[in-house]
């Protein structure tokens, strides 16, 4: 009764078409056996759901799927035997050597005539090897990457139970608040519905030196329970099992234990140098532990923070692992509890502005978060090709086996039993789908390894990305069953008819029935449409991403090469030794043989660091607590003219500009335009922070133009310029130097005249700017790719499905068109009424594709950059392409028509 | 109604069919019960599917070796519909011949040291 309940049964059944295709079985199988293989095979269905989920489930229908193709053939060929073999045993109707012999030479010669038939008619058997292998191909690697980016569980023990715990600020519309140690801590240890909670905190980078100068490797912060959430256990020694930071322990990737250690194993327990620090090295990872991404190559200690111990100062991300009995939302309700609690013992820090919710989210969903629209819509987009290719091979199989129809009817005629017939279809099909099989795998992996190699760095759990083997054999088998099913039903429909009047009819051409004429060109002609939707929505993702590859960013990125160098607040304390250090570097930058100009900046376009604060204009008094935020960027050096940014008004900075002088600042179109709208800014006064603040005014001497500070396309906030002298907290840097070529050439000098004042120093994100602005296009690149190369794929099988039809219309229509010609009909006519009618076809799917496109733009608005969804062009364009590719397919059946020779036509008969 | 058979003339029977003679040597199943059963006394290695399972069973009624039976184990339990099979005697003869064959195998292939000695010695004090 409760069946359902226990989810033990599997949402979706192949139980119908699984008792479908039994219907191709031999009669007296079919009666004394349907009604037990179906219950068996339900039976086993559920079995299989329980006991491995949906990817068994796959497994299990592919093979249940190809076992039945092969058990047929195989009971098609008893039969046979039965009913032809001499019946010397009358309990079993046959003896078995005779009939083993004869079952052999009849599957022989049937396997030659099925290789003979692929041969006869190489045009389909290309045709349907190119549809079965990109139907299968395209499916399979798409459905790979939906299957290991998104479905699959992460491979952590009890992923399921994984969750997050984030603050939320309402207020500002945050939901992903980090947590402060002291208030993780009262989480883990009042909550009842998880088993284990963990923290953890990315970004914390350390200096390590090597035989290469000083390098700079991505570190985390974790609490010691974080280990044991992920499964994850020590390739060597162990992990911390303290998290404050008095210990000074650190973790070791595998990684960068064999680069920087040479894969020394006596280096557990020794101490090494990080930055300033020595630490004690307790454990090296596995090689495959990454986390939270690849990026990482040491782990410390979560408290190993200055201000760790501060209820207020919110670092940590939180992962709970839920007990067995209790759901996401039972922690969500204990947990909101305990935030209450908390934030009425602490009301400093965890009520008012710093207060806020509490809201979980499981781990999965958190990891996949960015991706999960994309994929989504690509797996529709798949699962669209894979229709096209089904209805492609069913139209493909239909027309094929109408063709045939007469010499079918003629070896029936003769004696050859339908079994025989339907054995023959299925053999054929075999070796189809080997083939189609064969061309697809090739194309899943290609497929995938393209997806690895394009993907924008944003998409999690790449290094889980493989051809899904159960996905594979699933999509073949769907592909070849619907080929069995179109291919093999009308075979034995057609044998199973009245052969008088097939071989009457046959005498002068075969020629398909109105009805299945009609469901063949709707085939065509809904795959055509289903082509034009894509090749729109590809069309209109390729034309933003030109757009954006062709807007001004704001700078010039050509011969720029950019390098952080961040000084450690341990050998830097006093603001003047930065500022003296940064002063003697640039001028030695400057000096360097092949840079132009030389400049610094606090925060360079398309990187991550980023400074912001309130701030309030003079004279245009703000409600207290809602102050607008600004961007502050404090530059050195003419970095203006560096970065190739103009000035609009008023002047840059000078040596003028130093600590001691009036606070200055030249500040960004926007900006101005925002808060003196038609006026001249300089002069003009702000101050950070509130009205009644105590920072000093600073007054405006310049605007610049706007920078697109996250890529094309990204918005444009209030920007002010300070000059570094007068910004002395900004203790990391980046050099930017123009040449006047290749910049790749100043990479050394730029390291050594860095090494040159201090040689503990790292060099780190040394970049060529146009690559970066490369790669802030990946995501945009990626998705036009992506779509494209479906897009293309629906076209060429469309394309084929309208050459399919004519081609085979022609066919049949040769003795038609002879006559015609041998009548006066031009060559030229003939062709025009062919490629019309290809036309005629395209036309109905191009008017409907154009119509779905409109209604399904809109899921792609959100990815559309200074484009429409209803972009006139980008449709009209298409509905040309697709008639073009159109026309195309038609060509060659019409100058096949066009060739007919009359008298020939006509002496067939 | 039977001519007099010989067992040897099936012999070598397919492993399927084999298996199917070994599950139904341990009382009357239907197709599901069958699998299962082998699939518990293969640990899974044997797990054919629902069509190739069917196509044996039509064969093995065909030749003889097995038949529907007329009993319904557990008429509670189950739908009236369902077929059970049944081993016939003369299935059983055949699949008693069929593990002496195995037997034989076993046999040689101990002589030339292919089978661990535990085997053949359990094997030559009980013959």
């Amino acid at each position: 009764m409760n069946r359902r309940e226990d989810r033990g049964d599997p949402p979706i059944s192949l139980r119908r078409l699984h008792r479908l295709l039994i219907r191709v079985a031999p009669h007296r199988f079919r009666a004394e056996h349907a009604h037990e293989v179906d219950r068996t095979f339900s039976e086993l269905e559920r079995d299989v759901y329980r006991a491995g989920g949906y990817p068994k489930l796959l497994l299990f229908w592919s093979g249940e799927l190809l076992d039945l193709a092969s058990a047929l053939l195989r009971l098609h060929v008893n039969e046979r035997r039965l009913r032809f073999s001499q019946p010397d045993d009358p309990a079993t109707g046959y003896t078995h050597k005779h009939t083993r012999q004869g079952t052999m030479a009849a599957l022989i010669s049937d396997l030659r005539r099925a290789l003979r038939i692929v041969r006869r008619g190489p045009g389909f058997v290309v045709a349907a090897v190119l549809i079965l292998g990109i139907g299968i191909g395209a499916t399979t690697g798409a459905f790979s990457v939906v299957q290991a980016v998104i479905l699959s569980p992460l491979p952590y023990p009890d992923a399921h139970r994984l969750v997050m715990a984030w603050r939320t600020l309402p207020q500002f519309g945050w939901n992903r608040a980090p947590v402060s140690y002291p208030n993780f801590r009262d989480w883990r240890e009042r909550t009842r519905t998880m088993e284990a909670m963990a923290a953890y905190a990315g970004w914390f980078p350390q200096t390590i030196a090597g035989p290469d100068g000083p390098e700079q490797v991505q570190g985390a912060l974790a609490t010691p329970d974080l280990f044991r959430l992920l499964g994850a256990r020590p390739l060597l020694g162990s992990v911390f099992e303290s998290d404050t930071g008095d210990d000074r322990f650190v973790l070791l990737s595998h990684g960068l234990w064999t680069r920087r250690f040479g894969a020394d194993s006596s280096i557990v327990g020794r101490p090494i140098r990080l930055g300033e620090e020595s630490y004690t090295v307790t454990g090296v990872m596995p090689p495959d532990f990454a986390f939270p991404n690849e990026e990482y190559e040491l782990w410390l200690p979560a408290r190993s923070v200055a201000a760790a111990e501060e209820r207020g100062s919110n670092y940590l991300q939180v992962m709970g692992l839920l007990s067995p009995g209790s759901s996401i939302e039972d922690a969500q309700a204990e947990l909101e509890t305990i935030v209450a609690q908390l934030a009425e013992a602490y009301p400093e820090t965890n009520g008012g502005l710093g207060g806020g919710g509490v809201w979980l989210e499981a781990r999965h969903a958190f990891v996949v978060r960015n991706v999960k629209t994309v994929l989504w819509v690509v797996l529709a987009v798949v699962a669209l090709v894979l229709l096209i290719a089904c209805a492609n091979l069913a139209g493909l199989s239909l027309t094929r086996s109408v063709a045939r129809h007469r010499e079918l009817a003629v070896r029936a005629a003769l004696g050859a039993g339908r079994a025989r017939l339907v054995r023959e279809r299925l053999l054929e099909s075999g070796w189809l789908a080997v083939m189609g099989g064969g061309l697809g795998a090739a194309l899943s992996f290609g497929l995938v390894r393209l997806f690895i190699v394009f993907a924008p760095p944003e998409v999690p759990r790449l290094g889980e990305v493989a051809v899904d083997p159960p996905a594979l054999a699933f999509t073949a088998a769907v592909a070849l069953a619907c080929g069995l099913l179109f291919g093999s039903l009308p075979a034995l429909v057609s044998s199973r008819i009245d052969l008088q009047g097939a071989l009457r009819e046959g005498g002068r051409s075969a020629s398909l029935g109105r009805g299945r004429h009609k469901l063949i060109r709707w085939l065509v002609a809904s795959q055509v449409a289903v082509a034009c939707t894509l090749s729109i929505g590809a069309g209109l993702l390729a034309n933003s991403l030109v757009r954006l590859m062709s807007e001004d960013p704001g700078f010039d990125a050509r011969n720029r090469l950019v390098a952080q160098i961040s000084l450690p607040e341990s050998r830097y304390p006093e603001p003047a030794q930065v500022q003296a250090f940064f002063e003697s570097l640039l001028a030695r930058a400057e000096a360097l043989p092949g840079v132009e100009t030389a400049g610094m900046t606090f925060s360079i376009p398309l990187g991550t660091a980023y400074a912001s604060g309130t701030y309030t204009v003079e004279g245009q008094p703000w409600p207290a607590g809602e102050e607008p935020l600004i961007g502050l960027n404090p530059i050195r050096g003419d970095y203006f003219r560096t970065m190739g940014i103009g000035l609009i008004r008023g002047r840059g900075f000078t040596s003028e500009d130093r600590g001691d002088a009036v606070p200055v600042a030249v500040v960004n179109a926007t900006m101005a335009n925002r808060h003196w709208p038609g006026e001249d800014p300089t002069g003009r006064r702000f101050k950070r922070g509130a009205a009644d603040s105590d920072s000093p005014w600073i007054t405006v001497v310049g605007v610049v133009e706007d920078v697109k500070r996250e890529g094309p396309g990204s918005e444009v906030n209030p920007e002010a310029y300070l000059p570094h002298g007068q910004a002395a907290w900004a203790s990391s840097m980046f050099v930017v130097l123009k040449g006047a070529r290749d910049v790749e050439p100043l990479v050394r000098p730029l390291r050594e005249a860095v090494w040159e004042s201090d040689p503990a120093l790292p060099v780190t994100n040394v970049r060529a700017l146009e690559e970066l602005l490369h790669e802030s296009l990946a995501e945009p690149r990626f998705r036009a790719l992506l779509l494209g190369t479906f897009a293309a794929a629906a076209l060429l099988l469309s394309a084929i499905g309208v050459y399919g039809v004519l081609a085979f219309s022609v066919a049949t229509r040769a003795r038609e068109i002879g006559l015609r010609m041998a009548l006066g009909a031009e060559r030229s006519r003939v062709l025009g009424a062919v490629v019309l009618s290809g036309l005629r076809l395209a036309a109905i799917g191009v008017a409907a594709g154009l119509l779905f496109a409109t209604a399904a733009a809109g899921v792609l608005d959100s990815m559309l950059f200074e484009i429409e969804p209803l972009d006139i062009p980008t449709y009209a364009a298409v509905a040309l392409t697709v008639a073009v590719v159109a026309a195309l397919a038609s060509y060659f059946p019409a100058v096949r028509a066009s060739r007919v020779a009359p008298i020939e036509a006509l002496r067939e008969e | 109604m039977t001519r007099k058979r010989e067992t040897h003339d099936l012999l070598p029977l397919t492993p399927l069919s084999f298996h199917i003679l070994l599950a139904l040597a341990g009382g009357d199943r239907h197709g599901y019960a069958i699998i299962k059963e082998m699939e518990r006394k293969t640990g899974g290695a044997m797990r054919p599917g629902t069509g190739t399972l069917y196509a044996a069973i039509q064969r093995l009624l065909d030749d003889g070796l097995i038949e529907v039976s007329p009993d319904r184990p557990n008429p509670e339990a189950d739908d009236r519909r369902r077929k059970y099979y049944r081993l016939t005697a003369f299935g059983r003869g055949v699949a008693a011949a069929e593990a002496q064959r195995l037997r034989r195998l076993v046999h040689l292939a101990a002589e030339v040291d292919l089978v661990p000695r535990l085997v053949t010695g359990s094997d030559e004090s009980r013959s």
